[in-house]
């Protein structure tokens, strides 16, 4: 055996049902690589790194581990075998203290007679979070009272405590800040420089192109190419993810930022919170971005220009009908529609079918005296979907079974069926690969060129410059900075007023 | 390079044609346990069950579930249950006693319907305005109603007028179970109040961010539930031709439990059907039923009526709609 | 899995369309059956005798009543079919229509509340099933009228609720005690409003003082504390008299008297008995208690039983079998009732099988209700001692 190889994986095949999840896909990972894994939703990413940690079985092929045959059973398996896996969603475990989550299943090294020493527990789970650099998170504090982001980073300290030979980062980044994402760099290196090897699962390529020694593409299940370091380039590895170029790039390439005069939606000296007295006019065939730091309260006014929060003081108004926003059941009845930041917990009914999702706003329209049918709820749903390319076995499956790009075309489906005039995206390209961004994009285009008004609220920069017409930004409750649309625009003229 | 007509299709082609054979499988799996439960008594009576004399009973025994159970479908369909619904018989059927005693018997059945709508609108609202827990909130109904109920039979009992037995008839009952199916169907599949029940089941959050009115959609279901309560509790009046403190004693557990053997999820959202009520019912009559005509010592009866309803259940409980955290 | 199911739902399908063809066709007969040919044992009653009975728990009294029945059932050849649990004036309805349907021929029936039983009547008319009910009295004259006009109602058989009173009351005199208080639940129970009248109307006629009378005490923990209440409001109280002491009750009295140390030395009458009647009445704590209503249930099933065999004990009106409890005053008259008189393990009862046999007109012509009706009467342990020639 090669000095190098520690895991192989060997034509590995996996179907869900009628889709054929990953087929035949062989790789090879070396000690001290760090190997990046990037490809579309559904093209096989997860369901190759939760085989790799035994939570799913292959239905053929086979793994060879530091040359012996391998067989996780379950991720204490692979833990068994030194594999971690930092996973995309939330593995923590709710309403125990931090210091229990990093030793969940190990606490009695710390105990006696049954009984475990919290004290010793806690200062062990300081140490490992000194060992990752991060000193501001106490071992003590309960994990639901932490933020998302630092409950990532015990789920990375836990998973470094284990002193894992493979470390598989699945989608984490995208859950932290700049901070964050340095700690996770940090560590990658670290591990690379102790011989131990890294699978990096990203969907940010220029994250990928600067951390990894080798990339791996995949695209519908099957493995595309593997590429050295010096063969990344970001058009190439989109070309090998989507199987054709992409020739407009993402974002509007003109830069004529008119629109209507017309003030469509009002909002006026809004406080809630930490919000004080901001005022927003939207207008007809606009796009206005809305950006600045994850809590400058930013997500707050968008769910209060849809009526979902009632402001302290202030008011939401369409000035066209006189009509004042007090919830979303009026805000859909004048053509608002609301795309959450967290789409699978308030966005979709994922135990439900993409027909009813959909259909859900536009019910009003749909029926005929107070009779919804059946066949215009189906011509709706059809209708929509097919516009958006929703990857789907038919609009009668769950939500649950789609892949997140699937799920935010659904969203963005529930809206356009309901023909909406103004639409409030929270973070509408979060967590989904860049031919449904595109998508997203070139629809906003289409919608703004309809005189359809949008309101884009965006923690991603590029994704502000790149499409709106207006850019406002907000710190600490107010509006501290805001900008047209320029060529000229770059991200650290407008990140100074993010940041104090 | 892919087209746009490329993608169309692509997209037909993933579209179902014609027969589904999997949804018509999966529909009649909701039928199986009754299926089932149907052919062990009819081979364990020797045929007397599906006698049409024996069929009449069923009738006669189940209507009054059947119409419960849909009533409550909808505080089901979003993830609620209501166990007043014992008491709003009790309460309902006592005051249709003593309504009909004096102003005769249509008098009697809007006194009931506006009792248990009401009795539905405090519950909803009190649930809605005060954040109290559904659960917490309809027992603590169901003591209040049941405690009324012990005040106003004081004698113990009230005998209803004669001259209502004469309404007591299958076809009668055929009809009410009729109407309050194509009421509560059209309701349930057809209309905004159905479609907006099982989104806030599915996910509250979501639904509110979808337009539903949740706290009205939650008043709502309460009061359909409450005013089909109402009806039992007449119905309950004219079968048993009386009213007692015991007037819908044990009504709640009943209805619930018809719904689940019916193959109802209790989270709510999609995997909540209206048929289960129906199919439900009938079932809970056909093993109370079916054990006595069996002969079947009485010991043994309850082990049996617990196998049969652990298989009935099993077979024809919703998985698909139900996620599984392994 | 789906396919399973699939599978599975196709053949059962098939099967049930075929199991009803087959027995739709075949018409099970509803009728009496044929009589076999074969000749019968001389001590049975002719084969396709069925009578069903409603029982409201299946624990206590009850049970005992079912064994009791089953019992007699097996060794003089008819069927019983029972249905337990039903209190809901719906829910018995419905028992009595399902032991119907089992092909029952005659129906023992205990109501819970009496303004079901002219839906009960009517049910039983239409199915031209002999219906009788034990336990209960009717107390309303609309109701009485009504019943009386059923043709197949046959009576009912209940309690002399008011010897209970007089035996508690002569229990206390010859205790000289003079000074009482009485413990019940809520009222509107015809049973103990019965006892709870007399006895007030014997104390004023026998001098003796009732000090208050609580009621609304449900369950054992309630009299506990009205027991204690009693005590510290009237300490110079003598006696007590517990008009339900049933499933733990009359215990529940016995715990409060203890709390204020006052067991024993405050005597106690009740209807009903404990558990460990023996020992409390060989301790004192309890001087009177009247039990073993356990036959009524067979008075009422002698009566329909007789009607269902074409022999009806009373032809003109409905029967009205009055019937005593066994009076307990000392712990040998308990422990003789529990050997002889309500013995489930050796299956000694208070009537035995010959006995039960000549209170039956297909066995013996001579039986008339008003023999039935001396036989409930004289009910008590000198009578099961003569009758039995045990001492």
């Amino acid at each position: 055996m090669s000095h190098s190889h520690v895991l192989k994986v060997n034509n590995l095949s996996k179907s869900f049902g009628p889709t054929q999840a990953l087929q035949d896909v062989s790789l090879v990972l070396s000690a001290g690589e760090i190997r990046g894994l990037i490809g579309e939703n559904g093209s096989g990413k997860s369901t190759l790194s939760n085989i790799i940690v035994g939570i799913i079985k292959p239905d053929s092929g086979e793994m060879e581990l530091r040359g012996e045959k391998y067989q996780p059973h379950s991720m204490l398996d692979a833990d068994r075998n030194k594999i971690s896996m930092i996973v995309q969603e939330m593995a923590t475990i709710n309403k125990i203290s931090v210091a229990a989550n990093l030793f969940s299943g190990q606490e009695m090294q710390f105990g006696r007679f049954g009984l475990i020493n919290q004290r010793r527990m806690n200062t062990a789970a300081k140490e490992a979070l000194l060992r990752i650099g991060v000193d501001w998170i106490e071992p003590e504090s309960d994990i639901d009272t932490i933020s998302f982001e630092d409950r990532k980073l015990v789920e990375l300290a836990r998973a470094v405590e284990n002193d894992p030979d493979i470390l598989i980062v699945d989608e984490t980044t995208t859950a932290l800040s700049q901070k964050g994402r340095e700690i996770m760099y940090r560590i990658m290196q670290e591990l690379k420089d102790q011989n131990k090897s890294v699978l990096f699962i990203s969907h940010d390529l220029s994250e990928i192109i600067d951390q990894c020694d080798t990339v791996t593409v995949l695209r519908d299940g099957q493995l595309v190419d593997t590429l050295e370091k010096e063969q990344m380039e970001i058009h190439r590895i989109q070309y090998l993810m989507i199987g054709r170029n992409i020739t407009e790039g993402y974002y509007r390439s003109d830069y004529d930022f008119s629109h209507s005069d017309e003030v469509v939606l009002k909002i006026e000296n809004v406080s809630y919170d930490q919000l004080q007295n901001v005022s927003i006019n939207l207008h007809r065939g606009e796009i206005l971005g809305i950006g600045g730091l994850s809590d400058c309260g930013m997500h707050d006014l968008g769910k209060i220009a849809f009526g979902l929060l009632k402001p302290e003081s202030g008011s939401v108004t369409l000035p066209a009908r006189n009509i004042t926003i007090k919830s979303p059941a009026v805000a859909i009845k004048n053509k608002i529609g609301y795309m959450s930041k967290n789409r699978d917990q308030e966005a979709l009914l994922l135990s439900t079918s993409i027909k009813s999702n959909v259909c859900l706003p536009s019910l009003d329209i749909l029926k005929k005296a107070f009779i919804i049918a059946r066949t215009s709820e189906k011509k709706l749903a059809n209708r929509v979907c097919s516009a958006l390319d929703v990857r789907m076995s038919s609009i009668n499956q769950h939500c649950m079974y789609l892949s997140g790009g699937n799920k935010q075309k659904v969203v963005v489906a529930k809206w356009l069926g309901n023909e909406s005039d103004i639409l409030i995206m929270d973070c509408p390209t979060r967590g989904i690969d860049i031919g449904v961004k595109q998508m997203i994009y070139q629809l906003m285009q289409d919608l703004k060129a309809e005189g359809k008004a949008i309101l884009m609220i965006s923690e991603e920069l590029p994704e502000l410059i790149g499409m709106s017409d207006n850019i406002l930004i907000m710190k600490d409750g107010r509006i501290s900075a805001s900008f047209q649309r320029s060529e000229d625009l770059t991200e650290a003229q407008i990140i100074k007023y993010m940041i104090s | 390079m892919v087209t746009d007509t490329d993608l169309t299709q692509k997209q037909k082609s993933r579209q179902p044609i014609g027969f589904d054979y999997k949804a018509v499988a999966r529909y009649l799996s909701g039928f199986l346990g009754l299926v089932i439960i149907v052919l062990i008594f009819q081979i364990a009576s020797e045929g007397g069950l599906l006698q049409p004399r024996n069929i009449r009973l069923l009738i006669n025994q189940s209507f009054i579930i059947m119409c419960g159970a849909m009533g409550a479908s909808f505080v089901l369909a979003q993830g609620n249950l209501d166990l007043s619904l014992g008491g709003v018989v009790g309460i309902t059927s006592t005051l249709g006693v003593m309504t009909a005693k004096v102003y005769g018997p249509v008098a009697a059945l809007a006194v009931a319907l506006v009792v248990g709508l009401c009795v539905g609108l405090i519950i909803g609202s009190v649930h809605v305005l005060f954040k109290v827990p559904a659960i917490i909130l309809t027992i603590c109904m169901m003591f209040a109603l049941r405690g009324i109920t012990w005040i106003l039979n004081d004698d113990g009992s009230i005998a209803m007028p004669a001259s209502l037995a004469k309404y007591d008839t299958l076809p009668n009952k055929l009809i009410v179970v009729g109407i309050v199916f194509v009421i509560v169907f059209i309701l349930f599949e057809y209309t905004k109040v159905g479609k907006y029940s099982t989104a806030i089941g599915a996910n509250a959050t979501a639904a509110r961010q979808s337009g539903v009115p949740v706290n009205q959609m939650k008043v709502l279901a309460y009061a359909i539930s409450g005013f089909f309560g109402g009806l039992c509790g007449f119905l309950s009046m004219i079968r048993a031709a009386s009213s007692s403190t015991n007037s819908g004693s044990m009504f709640e557990i009943n209805v619930l439990t018809a719904l689940v053997i019916g193959g109802m999820s209790l989270n709510g959202g999609s995997g909540a059907k209206m048929k289960s009520g129906l199919i439900g019912a009938l079932m809970l009559a056909i093993i109370q039923n079916g054990l006595i005509i069996w002969g079947l010592n009485d010991k043994w009866q309850q082990a049996v009526q617990g196998a049969i309803l652990i298989i009935a259940v099993a077979i024809s409980y919703d998985r698909k709609n139900v996620v599984v955290i392994d | 899995m789906k396919k399973l199911i699939k599978t599975v739902a196709l053949i059962l399908t098939l099967v049930l369309a075929i199991s009803v063809l087959l027995t739709g066709c075949q018409q099970t007969p509803t009728g009496p059956k044929e009589t076999t040919t074969a000749p019968e044992a001389k001590d049975k009653l002719p084969a396709g005798t069925k009578i069903g009975m409603t029982i409201l728990v299946n624990d206590g009294l009850f049970a005992t009543m079912a064994q009791y029945i089953q019992y007699i059932a097996d060794n003089i050849g008819f069927e019983l079919v029972l249905d337990v649990g039903a209190f809901s004036p719906e829910d018995q309805v419905a028992s009595v229509e399902n032991l119907i349907a089992a092909g029952c021929q005659g129906i023992v029936f205990c109501n819970f509340s009496e303004a079901v039983l002219p839906k009960i009547a009517s049910v039983c008319d239409e199915a031209e099933v002999y219906w009788a009910q034990y336990c209960r009295q009717v107390d309303d004259p609309e109701i009485v009228a009504s019943l009386n006009n059923a043709k197949y109602y046959v009576g009912r058989c209940f309690e002399n609720n008011e010897n209970v009173a007089v035996r508690v009351v002569k229990a206390f005199e010859d205790l000289n005690v003079k000074k009482t208080a009485i413990i019940g639940p809520a009222t509107g129970d015809t049973t103990t409003d019965t006892v709870s009248a007399k006895y007030k109307a014997l104390c004023q006629e026998k001098g003796i003082e009732v000090y208050t009378e609580i009621r609304n005490a449900q369950e054992a923990a309630d009299c506990t504390a009205a027991a204690e209440t009693i005590v510290s409001n009237f300490p110079d109280v003598e006696g007590i008299i517990v008009l339900s002491g049933s499933t733990g009750k009359l215990e529940g009295v016995f715990k409060g008297l203890e709390n204020v140390n006052k067991l024993g030395k405050i005597k106690v009458g009740a209807l009903d008995a404990s558990a460990n009647i023996i020992e409390d009445l060989r301790n004192g704590s309890v001087s009177c208690a009247n039990s073993g209503q356990f036959v009524d249930n067979m008075f009422t099933t002698m009566l329909v039983l007789n009607s269902v065999l074409g022999t009806p004990l009373k032809t003109d009106g409905k029967a009205t079998i009055e019937c005593e409890y066994v009076a307990f005053y000392k712990a040998a008259d308990a422990e003789f009732y529990y050997a002889h008189m309500e013995n489930l393990g050796e299956k000694i009862f208070a009537y035995n099988l010959d006995e039960i046999r000549q209170m039956i007109k297909y066995f013996n012509p001579d039986f008339s209700y008003e023999k039935l009706q001396a036989i409930a009467t004289a009910y008590s342990v000198e009578d099961v001692k003569t009758r039995h020639n045990v001492s």
